[in-house]
Protein backbone atom coordinates (compact mmCIF):
# COMPACT_ATOMS: atom_id res chain seq x y z
CA UNK A 1 0.00 0.00 0.00
CA UNK A 2 1.60 3.59 -1.11
CA UNK A 3 -0.17 6.98 -1.03
CA UNK A 4 -0.06 8.53 -4.55
CA UNK A 5 -0.54 11.98 -5.70
CA UNK A 6 -2.69 12.50 -8.63
CA UNK A 7 -4.17 16.20 -9.33
CA UNK A 8 -3.61 17.17 -5.97
CA UNK A 9 -5.25 15.02 -4.04
CA UNK A 10 -3.94 11.81 -2.58
CA UNK A 11 -5.42 8.35 -2.64
CA UNK A 12 -4.50 5.42 -1.39
CA UNK A 13 -3.18 3.12 -4.33
CA UNK A 14 -4.96 -0.38 -4.92
CA UNK A 15 -2.47 -3.45 -3.35
CA UNK A 16 -3.28 -5.52 -6.53
CA UNK A 17 -2.38 -2.25 -8.75
CA UNK A 18 0.49 -3.66 -10.61
CA UNK A 19 -0.72 -7.31 -10.44
CA UNK A 20 -4.03 -5.40 -12.82
CA UNK A 21 -6.73 -8.49 -12.17
CA UNK A 22 -8.34 -7.03 -9.23
CA UNK A 23 -7.94 -3.77 -9.34
CA UNK A 24 -11.14 -2.80 -7.34
CA UNK A 25 -11.68 0.40 -5.68
CA UNK A 26 -9.97 1.62 -2.65
CA UNK A 27 -11.35 3.86 -0.14
CA UNK A 28 -9.93 7.61 -0.66
CA UNK A 29 -8.25 8.63 2.98
CA UNK A 30 -6.78 12.27 2.57
CA UNK A 31 -7.38 15.81 1.45
CA UNK A 32 -10.84 16.35 -0.87
CA UNK A 33 -11.93 13.20 -1.46
CA UNK A 34 -11.74 11.56 1.82
CA UNK A 35 -14.09 8.34 2.15
CA UNK A 36 -14.66 8.50 -1.60
CA UNK A 37 -13.94 5.19 -3.70
CA UNK A 38 -11.61 5.57 -6.53
CA UNK A 39 -10.10 2.91 -8.51
CA UNK A 40 -6.00 3.60 -10.12
CA UNK A 41 -7.17 3.63 -13.52
CA UNK A 42 -9.00 7.04 -12.86
CA UNK A 43 -7.18 8.12 -15.85
CA UNK A 44 -8.93 11.83 -17.27
CA UNK A 45 -9.86 11.08 -20.65
CA UNK A 46 -11.23 7.68 -20.43
CA UNK A 47 -14.90 7.47 -20.70
CA UNK A 48 -16.38 8.79 -17.21
CA UNK A 49 -13.43 10.24 -16.62
CA UNK A 50 -12.89 13.69 -15.63
CA UNK A 51 -12.86 14.72 -19.21
CA UNK A 52 -15.91 13.81 -19.55
CA UNK A 53 -17.34 14.43 -16.31
CA UNK A 54 -16.16 18.29 -16.78
CA UNK A 55 -17.94 18.12 -20.35
CA UNK A 56 -21.00 17.22 -18.73
CA UNK A 57 -21.06 19.83 -16.28
CA UNK A 58 -20.25 22.18 -18.80
CA UNK A 59 -22.88 21.76 -20.83
CA UNK A 60 -26.01 21.26 -18.01
CA UNK A 61 -24.53 24.97 -17.21
CA UNK A 62 -27.16 26.97 -19.12
CA UNK A 63 -27.21 30.97 -19.18
CA UNK A 64 -30.21 31.01 -16.24
CA UNK A 65 -31.55 33.95 -18.96
CA UNK A 66 -32.13 31.33 -22.16
CA UNK A 67 -35.59 30.81 -22.93
CA UNK A 68 -34.91 27.97 -25.00
CA UNK A 69 -35.59 25.73 -22.02
CA UNK A 70 -38.94 26.12 -20.27
CA UNK A 71 -37.95 25.05 -16.75
CA UNK A 72 -41.48 24.17 -15.30
CA UNK A 73 -41.33 24.89 -12.15
CA UNK A 74 -44.34 25.00 -10.24
CA UNK A 75 -44.81 27.82 -7.47
CA UNK A 76 -44.46 27.19 -4.10
CA UNK A 77 -48.03 26.46 -2.11
CA UNK A 78 -47.00 28.88 0.26
CA UNK A 79 -46.31 31.42 -2.33
CA UNK A 80 -49.51 30.64 -4.63
CA UNK A 81 -52.11 30.48 -0.92
CA UNK A 82 -50.57 34.24 -0.56
CA UNK A 83 -51.59 35.47 -3.55
CA UNK A 84 -55.33 34.07 -4.24
CA UNK A 85 -56.56 34.93 -0.91
CA UNK A 86 -57.02 39.04 -1.13
CA UNK A 87 -57.85 38.60 -5.31
CA UNK A 88 -61.98 38.58 -4.07
CA UNK A 89 -61.85 41.33 -1.61
CA UNK A 90 -59.75 43.75 -3.64
CA UNK A 91 -61.67 43.51 -6.36
CA UNK A 92 -65.16 44.11 -4.85
CA UNK A 93 -63.19 46.90 -2.87
CA UNK A 94 -62.15 48.55 -6.70
CA UNK A 95 -65.72 47.87 -8.22
CA UNK A 96 -67.39 49.61 -5.28
CA UNK A 97 -64.47 52.56 -5.23
CA UNK A 98 -65.06 52.71 -9.03
CA UNK A 99 -69.08 52.80 -8.92
CA UNK A 100 -69.13 55.32 -6.24
CA UNK A 101 -67.17 57.41 -8.37
CA UNK A 102 -68.92 56.97 -11.31
CA UNK A 103 -72.35 57.72 -9.57
CA UNK A 104 -71.19 60.62 -7.90
CA UNK A 105 -69.66 62.25 -11.55
CA UNK A 106 -72.88 60.76 -13.51
CA UNK A 107 -75.44 61.20 -10.72
CA UNK A 108 -76.75 57.87 -10.85
CA UNK A 109 -76.50 56.75 -7.65
CA UNK A 110 -76.70 53.76 -6.56
CA UNK A 111 -76.67 51.88 -9.59
CA UNK A 112 -73.53 51.89 -11.42
CA UNK A 113 -71.99 51.49 -7.94
CA UNK A 114 -74.01 47.97 -7.97
CA UNK A 115 -73.07 47.29 -11.28
CA UNK A 116 -69.26 47.59 -10.58
CA UNK A 117 -69.53 45.94 -7.09
CA UNK A 118 -70.50 42.73 -9.44
CA UNK A 119 -68.13 42.68 -11.70
CA UNK A 120 -65.42 43.50 -9.72
CA UNK A 121 -66.29 40.53 -7.78
CA UNK A 122 -66.57 38.45 -10.98
CA UNK A 123 -63.04 39.67 -12.09
CA UNK A 124 -61.63 38.92 -8.77
CA UNK A 125 -62.91 35.38 -8.74
CA UNK A 126 -61.71 34.89 -12.41
CA UNK A 127 -58.48 35.89 -11.16
CA UNK A 128 -58.57 33.35 -8.81
CA UNK A 129 -59.15 30.50 -11.19
CA UNK A 130 -56.86 32.05 -13.98
CA UNK A 131 -54.19 31.47 -11.16
CA UNK A 132 -54.99 28.22 -9.99
CA UNK A 133 -55.16 27.08 -13.40
CA UNK A 134 -52.01 27.96 -13.78
CA UNK A 135 -50.73 26.54 -10.68
CA UNK A 136 -52.19 23.10 -11.88
CA UNK A 137 -51.06 23.10 -15.05
CA UNK A 138 -47.50 24.38 -13.99
CA UNK A 139 -48.07 21.17 -11.26
CA UNK A 140 -48.63 18.76 -14.10
CA UNK A 141 -46.27 19.83 -16.60
CA UNK A 142 -43.61 19.06 -13.12
CA UNK A 143 -44.95 16.28 -12.91
CA UNK A 144 -44.93 15.23 -15.97
CA UNK A 145 -41.11 15.97 -16.40
CA UNK A 146 -40.38 13.87 -13.41
CA UNK A 147 -41.85 10.91 -14.79
CA UNK A 148 -40.20 11.22 -18.02
CA UNK A 149 -37.03 12.68 -16.22
CA UNK A 150 -36.28 15.32 -18.63
CA UNK A 151 -38.22 18.75 -18.80
CA UNK A 152 -40.94 18.95 -21.37
CA UNK A 153 -40.50 21.07 -24.27
CA UNK A 154 -43.67 21.64 -25.76
CA UNK A 155 -45.55 23.19 -22.89
CA UNK A 156 -44.45 26.52 -21.51
CA UNK A 157 -45.48 26.42 -18.08
CA UNK A 158 -45.78 30.59 -17.46
CA UNK A 159 -48.15 31.57 -19.60
CA UNK A 160 -52.51 30.25 -19.25
CA UNK A 161 -53.39 28.80 -22.53
CA UNK A 162 -56.43 30.29 -23.83
CA UNK A 163 -58.74 27.35 -22.50
CA UNK A 164 -58.12 28.21 -19.07
CA UNK A 165 -59.12 31.45 -19.37
CA UNK A 166 -62.66 31.90 -18.64
CA UNK B 1 -44.67 52.83 26.26
CA UNK B 2 -45.06 53.06 22.81
CA UNK B 3 -48.42 51.90 21.54
CA UNK B 4 -48.03 49.32 18.76
CA UNK B 5 -48.89 51.93 16.12
CA UNK B 6 -46.14 53.79 16.81
CA UNK B 7 -43.77 51.94 14.75
CA UNK B 8 -45.50 53.33 11.48
CA UNK B 9 -44.96 57.08 12.50
CA UNK B 10 -43.14 59.43 9.91
CA UNK B 11 -40.60 61.45 11.54
CA UNK B 12 -38.84 64.67 10.06
CA UNK B 13 -35.52 64.63 9.73
CA UNK B 14 -33.68 68.21 9.54
CA UNK B 15 -35.51 70.71 8.15
CA UNK B 16 -39.15 71.54 7.07
CA UNK B 17 -38.86 71.62 3.48
CA UNK B 18 -42.23 72.40 0.81
CA UNK B 19 -42.73 72.65 -2.77
CA UNK B 20 -45.76 74.04 -3.93
CA UNK B 21 -48.00 73.54 -1.32
CA UNK B 22 -46.69 69.39 -0.51
CA UNK B 23 -44.36 68.77 2.23
CA UNK B 24 -41.33 66.93 0.45
CA UNK B 25 -39.23 67.15 4.35
CA UNK B 26 -36.55 64.34 4.53
CA UNK B 27 -38.14 62.10 7.09
CA UNK B 28 -37.19 58.25 8.46
CA UNK B 29 -38.73 56.36 5.24
CA UNK B 30 -36.70 58.19 3.15
CA UNK B 31 -33.39 57.51 4.88
CA UNK B 32 -34.38 53.86 5.42
CA UNK B 33 -35.27 53.72 1.68
CA UNK B 34 -31.67 55.46 0.52
CA UNK B 35 -29.98 52.72 3.20
CA UNK B 36 -31.75 49.82 1.29
CA UNK B 37 -30.56 51.15 -1.62
CA UNK B 38 -27.51 51.81 -0.50
CA UNK B 39 -26.93 48.40 1.06
CA UNK B 40 -27.69 46.83 -1.91
CA UNK B 41 -25.59 48.58 -4.36
CA UNK B 42 -22.33 47.59 -1.91
CA UNK B 43 -23.69 43.98 -1.90
CA UNK B 44 -23.76 43.70 -5.40
CA UNK B 45 -20.38 45.54 -5.71
CA UNK B 46 -18.53 44.01 -3.45
CA UNK B 47 -20.25 40.71 -4.40
CA UNK B 48 -18.78 40.95 -8.05
CA UNK B 49 -15.73 43.06 -7.33
CA UNK B 50 -13.42 39.80 -7.69
CA UNK B 51 -14.79 37.55 -10.29
CA UNK B 52 -13.70 34.06 -8.86
CA UNK B 53 -14.12 31.26 -10.99
CA UNK B 54 -14.86 29.29 -7.82
CA UNK B 55 -17.09 32.22 -5.77
CA UNK B 56 -16.74 33.20 -1.89
CA UNK B 57 -19.22 33.82 0.30
CA UNK B 58 -20.66 37.04 -0.90
CA UNK B 59 -20.17 36.21 -4.69
CA UNK B 60 -21.81 33.52 -4.04
CA UNK B 61 -24.55 35.14 -2.84
CA UNK B 62 -24.88 37.55 -5.13
CA UNK B 63 -24.68 34.85 -7.74
CA UNK B 64 -27.37 33.07 -6.15
CA UNK B 65 -29.62 36.14 -6.27
CA UNK B 66 -28.85 36.43 -9.88
CA UNK B 67 -29.80 33.39 -10.57
CA UNK B 68 -32.79 32.89 -8.47
CA UNK B 69 -34.42 36.07 -10.62
CA UNK B 70 -33.27 35.05 -13.75
CA UNK B 71 -35.17 31.88 -13.53
CA UNK B 72 -37.96 33.67 -12.54
CA UNK B 73 -38.21 35.87 -14.70
CA UNK B 74 -37.40 32.90 -17.56
CA UNK B 75 -40.03 31.03 -16.31
CA UNK B 76 -42.72 34.23 -15.93
CA UNK B 77 -41.94 36.04 -18.98
CA UNK B 78 -40.17 33.47 -21.45
CA UNK B 79 -38.14 34.64 -24.52
CA UNK B 80 -38.90 38.71 -24.00
CA UNK B 81 -37.96 38.31 -20.54
CA UNK B 82 -34.40 39.26 -20.55
CA UNK B 83 -35.12 42.97 -21.52
CA UNK B 84 -36.84 43.14 -18.00
CA UNK B 85 -34.56 41.07 -15.97
CA UNK B 86 -32.35 44.61 -14.20
CA UNK B 87 -35.90 45.86 -13.93
CA UNK B 88 -37.06 42.48 -11.75
CA UNK B 89 -33.86 42.11 -9.91
CA UNK B 90 -33.73 45.86 -8.71
CA UNK B 91 -37.51 45.09 -7.78
CA UNK B 92 -37.14 41.91 -5.81
CA UNK B 93 -33.71 42.88 -3.99
CA UNK B 94 -35.45 46.39 -2.73
CA UNK B 95 -38.57 44.79 -1.47
CA UNK B 96 -36.68 41.78 0.38
CA UNK B 97 -33.98 43.67 1.46
CA UNK B 98 -36.67 46.67 2.91
CA UNK B 99 -38.70 43.84 4.57
CA UNK B 100 -36.18 42.22 5.97
CA UNK B 101 -34.32 45.17 7.25
CA UNK B 102 -37.87 46.09 9.16
CA UNK B 103 -37.16 43.08 11.17
CA UNK B 104 -34.27 44.74 13.11
CA UNK B 105 -35.01 46.34 16.45
CA UNK B 106 -35.58 49.98 16.06
CA UNK B 107 -35.67 49.51 12.44
CA UNK B 108 -38.56 51.59 10.24
CA UNK B 109 -40.36 49.03 7.53
CA UNK B 110 -40.41 50.93 4.21
CA UNK B 111 -42.76 48.77 2.59
CA UNK B 112 -45.65 48.56 5.74
CA UNK B 113 -46.52 52.01 4.36
CA UNK B 114 -49.26 51.67 1.54
CA UNK B 115 -47.53 55.05 -0.24
CA UNK B 116 -44.48 52.89 -0.92
CA UNK B 117 -45.80 50.03 -1.92
CA UNK B 118 -48.69 51.55 -4.47
CA UNK B 119 -46.39 53.65 -5.74
CA UNK B 120 -44.46 50.73 -7.36
CA UNK B 121 -47.49 48.62 -8.15
CA UNK B 122 -49.43 51.67 -10.26
CA UNK B 123 -45.99 52.44 -12.14
CA UNK B 124 -45.91 48.40 -12.88
CA UNK B 125 -49.52 49.23 -14.04
CA UNK B 126 -48.87 51.92 -16.11
CA UNK B 127 -45.31 49.77 -17.03
CA UNK B 128 -47.31 47.08 -18.33
CA UNK B 129 -50.17 49.22 -20.53
CA UNK B 130 -47.16 51.16 -21.79
CA UNK B 131 -45.23 48.52 -22.83
CA UNK B 132 -48.03 46.75 -24.03
CA UNK B 133 -49.44 49.18 -26.04
CA UNK B 134 -45.96 49.64 -28.03
CA UNK B 135 -44.92 46.73 -28.40
CA UNK B 136 -48.38 45.28 -29.84
CA UNK B 137 -50.46 48.48 -30.70
CA UNK B 138 -53.66 48.28 -30.24
CA UNK B 139 -53.96 44.61 -30.45
CA UNK B 140 -53.00 45.09 -26.69
CA UNK B 141 -56.69 45.73 -25.85
CA UNK B 142 -57.33 41.80 -27.14
CA UNK B 143 -55.85 41.11 -23.70
CA UNK B 144 -59.50 42.06 -22.47
CA UNK B 145 -61.02 39.63 -25.24
CA UNK B 146 -59.98 36.09 -25.04
CA UNK B 147 -60.29 34.03 -27.92
CA UNK B 148 -63.32 31.97 -28.42
CA UNK B 149 -65.77 34.58 -26.57
CA UNK B 150 -69.56 33.75 -27.66
CA UNK B 151 -70.12 37.65 -29.47
CA UNK B 152 -73.38 37.59 -27.38
CA UNK B 153 -70.87 37.18 -23.74
CA UNK B 154 -68.90 40.17 -25.30
CA UNK B 155 -69.60 42.85 -22.93
CA UNK B 156 -70.11 41.12 -19.94
CA UNK B 157 -66.65 39.14 -20.59
CA UNK B 158 -64.61 42.46 -21.60
CA UNK B 159 -66.25 44.57 -18.60
CA UNK B 160 -65.37 41.27 -15.90
CA UNK B 161 -61.67 41.14 -17.69
CA UNK B 162 -61.06 45.23 -17.31
CA UNK B 163 -62.16 44.65 -13.84
CA UNK B 164 -59.78 41.83 -12.99
CA UNK B 165 -57.12 44.15 -14.72
CA UNK B 166 -57.66 47.30 -12.93
CA UNK B 167 -57.54 45.12 -9.49
CA UNK B 168 -53.99 43.99 -9.86
CA UNK B 169 -52.33 47.11 -8.92
CA UNK B 170 -54.30 47.78 -5.31
CA UNK B 171 -54.00 43.89 -4.27
CA UNK B 172 -50.26 43.61 -5.77
CA UNK B 173 -49.77 46.34 -2.78
CA UNK B 174 -52.68 45.27 -0.45
CA UNK B 175 -50.72 41.96 0.18
CA UNK B 176 -47.31 43.95 0.54
CA UNK B 177 -48.21 46.06 2.76
CA UNK B 178 -51.39 44.92 5.07
CA UNK B 179 -48.51 41.52 5.92
CA UNK B 180 -46.28 43.58 6.96
CA UNK B 181 -48.11 46.11 8.86
CA UNK B 182 -50.12 43.34 10.53
CA UNK B 183 -47.06 40.91 11.45
CA UNK B 184 -44.82 44.29 12.49
CA UNK B 185 -48.02 45.11 14.65
CA UNK B 186 -48.20 41.29 16.27
CA UNK B 187 -44.55 41.36 17.31
CA UNK B 188 -45.11 44.95 18.85
CA UNK B 189 -48.57 43.81 20.95
CA UNK B 190 -46.98 40.54 22.35
CA UNK B 191 -43.42 42.35 23.14
CA UNK B 192 -46.23 44.79 25.22
CA UNK B 193 -47.44 41.73 26.91
CA UNK B 194 -43.69 40.93 28.20
CA UNK B 195 -43.29 44.92 29.29
CA UNK B 196 -46.40 44.63 31.19
CA UNK B 197 -46.11 41.05 32.81
CA UNK B 198 -43.26 42.03 33.90
CA UNK B 199 -44.49 45.37 35.79
CA UNK B 200 -46.41 43.49 37.31
CA UNK B 201 -43.52 41.42 39.26
CA UNK B 202 -43.98 37.83 41.28
CA UNK B 203 -45.78 35.18 39.51
CA UNK B 204 -46.71 37.64 36.49
CA UNK B 205 -43.36 38.56 35.65
CA UNK B 206 -42.75 34.50 35.77
CA UNK B 207 -45.43 34.25 33.33
CA UNK B 208 -43.81 36.62 31.20
CA UNK B 209 -41.63 34.05 29.20
CA UNK B 210 -44.71 32.69 27.32
CA UNK B 211 -44.96 35.60 24.97
CA UNK B 212 -41.68 35.96 24.68
CA UNK B 213 -41.60 32.72 23.79
CA UNK B 214 -44.62 33.35 20.81
CA UNK B 215 -42.07 36.32 19.87
CA UNK B 216 -39.10 34.42 18.95
CA UNK B 217 -41.28 32.25 16.97
CA UNK B 218 -43.31 35.04 15.26
CA UNK B 219 -40.03 36.26 14.32
CA UNK B 220 -38.96 33.37 12.57
CA UNK B 221 -42.06 33.50 10.60
CA UNK B 222 -42.21 37.28 10.04
CA UNK B 223 -38.82 36.25 8.55
CA UNK B 224 -40.58 33.89 6.56
CA UNK B 225 -43.11 36.08 5.69
CA UNK B 226 -40.77 38.63 4.49
CA UNK B 227 -39.24 36.46 1.96
CA UNK B 228 -42.13 34.99 0.75
CA UNK B 229 -43.87 38.49 -0.03
CA UNK B 230 -40.95 39.65 -2.00
CA UNK B 231 -41.07 36.83 -4.14
CA UNK B 232 -45.10 36.80 -4.97
CA UNK B 233 -44.58 40.78 -5.58
CA UNK B 234 -41.67 39.84 -8.00
CA UNK B 235 -43.43 37.10 -9.41
CA UNK B 236 -46.76 38.53 -9.77
CA UNK B 237 -44.57 41.34 -11.65
CA UNK B 238 -43.07 39.15 -14.02
CA UNK B 239 -46.53 37.73 -14.26
CA UNK B 240 -48.19 41.16 -15.19
CA UNK B 241 -45.56 41.76 -17.75
CA UNK B 242 -45.79 38.68 -19.86
CA UNK B 243 -49.09 39.96 -20.40
CA UNK B 244 -47.61 43.09 -21.94
CA UNK B 245 -45.04 41.22 -24.22
CA UNK B 246 -47.59 38.68 -25.79
CA UNK B 247 -51.03 39.00 -26.35
CA UNK B 248 -51.26 36.30 -28.08
CA UNK B 249 -54.62 35.11 -26.10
Amino acid sequence: MRLDRARGRFYVAPASAGSGETAGPATCVWASGFGKRVTSDDDDSRPGGFDERLRKARAARRDPLAADDPGAQADSDLALGLRVGLEIVAGVAVGGFLGYWADRWLGTSPWLMIVFVLFGFAGGVKNVLQTAARASAAADTAARASETGKTDATDDAGGAKPSERD
Amino acid sequence: MAGPLEQFEIHRIGAPLEVAGLDISFNNAAAYMIAVAGLLTAFVMLGTRRQALVPGRLQSMVEMSYEFVAGMVRDNIGSHGRSFFPFVFSLFMFVLTANVMGLLPYAFTVTSHLAVTFAFAICIFFAVVLIGLVRNGLSFFSLFMPSGTPWILAPLIVAIEVFSFLVRPVTLSVRLFANMTAGHILLKVFAGFIVSLGAGGGVMAALGVLPFAMIVAFQALELLVAVAHAYVFALLTCVYLKDAVDVAH
